[in-house]
């Protein structure tokens, strides 16, 4: 286990950005707007779309200078991404940026990056990533649904990938498929006769997923054939930590708004936030959210320099902000009492987010599985060349 | 800022002096970062001491010898006033030497622990040429502190103590019974809250006294816990002597003194003075015993591992976090207070695992190194609970001073 040593360094910056992304919040993303989203399942309106990525900046944020991004490191999105978590607009930056973007820089094919990263960093057009099968999880081990065969100089796709984030709508749609050369990515471009897309119907519907069929859909190759596998691994690292960014937002407006409430409901003759029980669980989810965001600035310093300790501290901060989440969106829904269980109270978005999540870009079992193996199966492999001698155990 | 101070011990030739000081004394540690299974002591792991007393007086002569030399040396107070015989340099200098410090096998200084703790305390509210007195001493090991607080009636409510102190002329007398006083067996001084206004209830009736240990009427026992070891004592005073000039702060304004104290403790706590710290050093031994019980690739053990290692990491990142925006020039109050319980809750999920790791090896000595030792950390474990604010206390305070939360409601006093 190494000691962390990162130097946490707090940019203004950072700063600056949380205050313009929180005006945002106020002004576009306000508890309306998102119902409405979420209950007709419409994608963010186009205006919207362009004021975050173009004026904000935010899909191009970590997107190098050179194909138009900002060339911020990955503490920018975090933060970026932790703000806007506190609401829950439904819009296609995750899966742009965490996904499609992170694909395509990682893929190490400058062709395409190229060609699609500046569109996508400037919100012109809007990407994801197909990855998973039905089960929704990814492992790098098994044969993807789709199988890509070659058709003069491009490629043809046919199969069906599940759980594609936004995958009714994005313009630009990525996807692993099986070739001969094992798992590829590939490129599925603009309108596409062959494509069928349909919306799953899901738990949280301020998050789209949906079932894409390819039949005989022309797609080209990005990257290496047969090297899909890393390329998903290090943008499943990476997303991870933006959505752990993200349910720490989450978690956050559920503390809020149970300290609030807690601070004026009165039984019994006093407000509810005098009792311990009630206090202390608000206590609780502070501490668990305070960890779950320091988890996730460190992470997040990983990825901006390459440090090895990226992938466990990816893991790490996945799996507490998966858990601060789940924890403060069901004690804001006990604290709020009757309230929280209806319709009409945000409570339950929340607690759809925070359940939803969990399970997103790993889930808290395989995220332990990745720490375990940082713990155990590295040493064990360098141990075993330098093995100590049996008689250093005392019996 | 970190460049500077290394600027700062550079320039005054201060590493250099530092290093010869050390290598010249004690020798490079070898087991420095990396545990080795099955050498060196492996009931490291227990979270209070234990000492046998014969062991312990041999103890705390080596580290005393060690302490005046490296405060003769001047390394012993870096970041101290000159005028208390501190080198007057900043707090990160001392961080630096103490890194080097750790590079060799130097005697823990655990039994000056309260050094840091009594200090701001006896500059802030003592008569200046009593602090002169003791700052120094305390830095160079010619005194050690212990705290008089808690009583057998009043624990984390200081306030219903009831050790009296009586004027009489320039001197109180004071009566009454201390308990939990970690150190008091070898103790100089002890800083002790004691009630001067008879007819003042609660808070207010509080006035804090610098206690001469070695005089007359103290009486110290040892107390012994569950652990079946004894870090704690029971303190009897009984007509103790102390002239006015050793009270500390304004008569009505012990309680403030007191909390004043605790606090810098729960920091002091938090960043790791506490033998668990924020767990890296058990991490490291959790890892090598499930593999020394064979169990590193059981997906239960695995899993569960993982989960408490990932409770130690986001408790060094929440103290990476806080020392950043201390440097930022933020101060963020509630990071000691979330320090404590995230310790308490670290240990608390390490000793659950290890117990079930270890099962039947932990309910008997089966002679293997580095497995019934564990009995002191799960035994160790609840007190951690109740140390300086117990953890409900630290909840209501974190609730209303950090959160702004109702208080609870409380009797007038």
């Amino acid at each position: 286990m190494t000691t962390t040593t990162a130097d946490y360094t707090w940019p203004s910056e950072l700063a600056e950005l949380r205050d313009v992304v929180a005006a945002f919040r106020e002004r576009h993303a306000g508890e309306a707007a998102v119902r409405t989203l979420a209950e007709t399942t419409t994608p963010l309106d186009s205006r919207t779309w362009q004021i975050m990525a173009e004026q904000l900046g935010l899909a191009g944020l970590t997107v190098p200078e050179e194909l138009g991004g900002a060339g911020a490191g990955y503490e920018f999105l975090a933060v970026a991404m932790e703000e806007l978590g506190k609401s829950l607009l439904p819009s296609p930056l995750l899966a742009t940026t965490a996904l499609a973007i992170g694909t395509l820089m990682r893929a190490g094919d400058a062709s395409a990056r190229e060609r699609l990263v500046p569109a996508l960093a400037a919100g012109q057009i809007t990407g994801t990533l197909g990855y998973t099968g039905a089960d929704g999880h990814w492992d790098p081990a098994r044969k993807p649904q789709v199988r890509a065969t070659r058709n003069g100089d491009g490629w043809r796709l046919d199969g069906t990938v599940h759980h594609v984030l936004d995958g009714a709508s994005a313009d630009l749609v990525l996807v692993v498929a099986d070739t001969d050369e094992g798992s590829s990515v590939f490129a599925a471009e603009g309108p596409l006769p062959g494509l069928v897309r349909s919306p799953m119907a899901t738990l949280d519907g301020t998050r789209s997923q949906a079932r894409l069929d390819f039949h005989d859909v022309p797609a080209t190759a990005v990257g290496v054939l047969g090297a899909a596998a890393p390329t998903v691994e290090a943008v499943l690292t990476r997303a991870a930590v933006l959505l752990a960014a993200e349910q720490v937002g989450g978690a956050q407006y559920c503390l809020d708004t149970a300290v609030t409430y807690a601070g004026t409901r009165t039984q019994f003759g006093r407000a509810i936030g005098s009792y311990q029980a009630i206090k202390h669980k608000c206590v609780d989810m502070y501490l668990e959210i305070e960890s779950a965001r320091a988890a996730v600035y460190y992470a997040a310093s990983c990825l901006t320099v390459n440090s090895a300790d990226a992938e466990p501290a990816a893991s790490i901060a996945k799996t507490l902000a998966s858990a601060a989440f789940d924890r403060a969106s069901a004690d804001s829904i006990q604290i709020h009492g009757g309230i929280g269980f209806t319709w009409e109270h945000p409570a339950h978005l929340y607690f759809r987010r925070a359940i939803s999540t969990r399970a997103l870009f790993g889930d808290p079992r395989r995220h332990h599985e990745v720490v375990a193996a940082s713990l155990l199966d590295r040493t064990t492999r360098s141990d075993a060349s330098t093995s100590p001698p049996e008689s250093r155990r005392v019996q | 800022m970190k460049v500077d101070d290394e600027r700062v011990l550079s320039d005054d030739g201060l590493e250099n002096r530092a290093l010869s000081f050390l290598a010249d004394r004690r020798r490079r540690s070898r087991t420095q970062g990396a545990l080795v299974w099955g050498e060196g002591d492996d009931g490291a792991v227990a979270i209070w001491d234990d000492p046998d007393p014969d062991v312990e007086r041999a103890e705390l002569d080596v580290a005393r010898t060690y302490r005046r030399a490296r405060f003769d040396a001047g390394l012993g107070w870096l970041d101290g006033p000159v005028e208390h015989g501190g080198a007057g340099l900043s707090a990160a200098s001392q961080r630096r030497f103490a890194a080097l410090e750790a590079q060799f096998d130097t005697p823990s200084q655990a039994f000056f622990k309260l050094d840091r703790v009594l200090t701001p305390i006896l500059l802030r509210y003592a008569d200046p040429e009593i602090a002169r007195q003791h700052v120094r001493g305390l830095f160079r090991g010619d005194v050690i502190g212990c705290e008089l607080f808690s009583e057998p009636g009043a624990g984390s409510d200081l306030a219903s103590l009831t050790t009296k102190a009586v004027l009489d002329g320039d001197t109180w007398i004071v009566d009454g019974q201390k308990v939990w006083t970690s150190d008091a067996h070898y103790a100089d001084i002890g800083l002790a809250l004691c009630r001067t206004e008879s007819q003042v209830s609660g808070r207010k009736g509080l006035t804090a006294f610098l206690v001469d240990m070695r005089q007359p009427g103290v009486e110290v026992r040892p107390l012994r816990q569950i652990t079946g070891g004894s870090s704690f004592n029971e303190v009897f005073l009984t007509g103790v002597r102390v002239p006015d000039s050793h009270r500390i702060g304004a008569r009505g304004q012990g309680w403030e003194v007191a909390q004043e104290t605790l606090k810098i403790e729960r920091t002091a706590i938090g960043v790791g003075m506490g033998r668990g710290g924020a767990g890296v050093a058990n991490g490291e031994r959790l890892v090598a015993l499930v593999r020394s019980l064979g169990l590193e690739n059981d997906p239960i053990v695995r899993q569960r591992l993982a989960e408490v290692v990932m409770a130690f990491r986001a408790a060094k990142h929440l103290q990476h976090v806080t020392s950043a925006r201390r440097r930022a020039g933020d101060n963020p109050t509630a990071s000691p207070l979330l320090a404590k319980l995230t310790l308490s809750n670290n240990l608390r999920l390490a000793s659950r695992f290890v117990t079930d790791l270890l099962g039947p090896r932990l309910a008997a000595d089966t002679g293997e190194w580095g497995t019934f030792a564990w009995n002191q950390f799960v035994l160790g474990e609840p007190g951690m609970h109740i140390m300086a604010g117990t953890d409900e206390v630290v909840h209501n305070m974190i609730g209303e001073q950090v959160l702004g939360l109702p208080r609870e409601p409380r009797p007038q006093s």
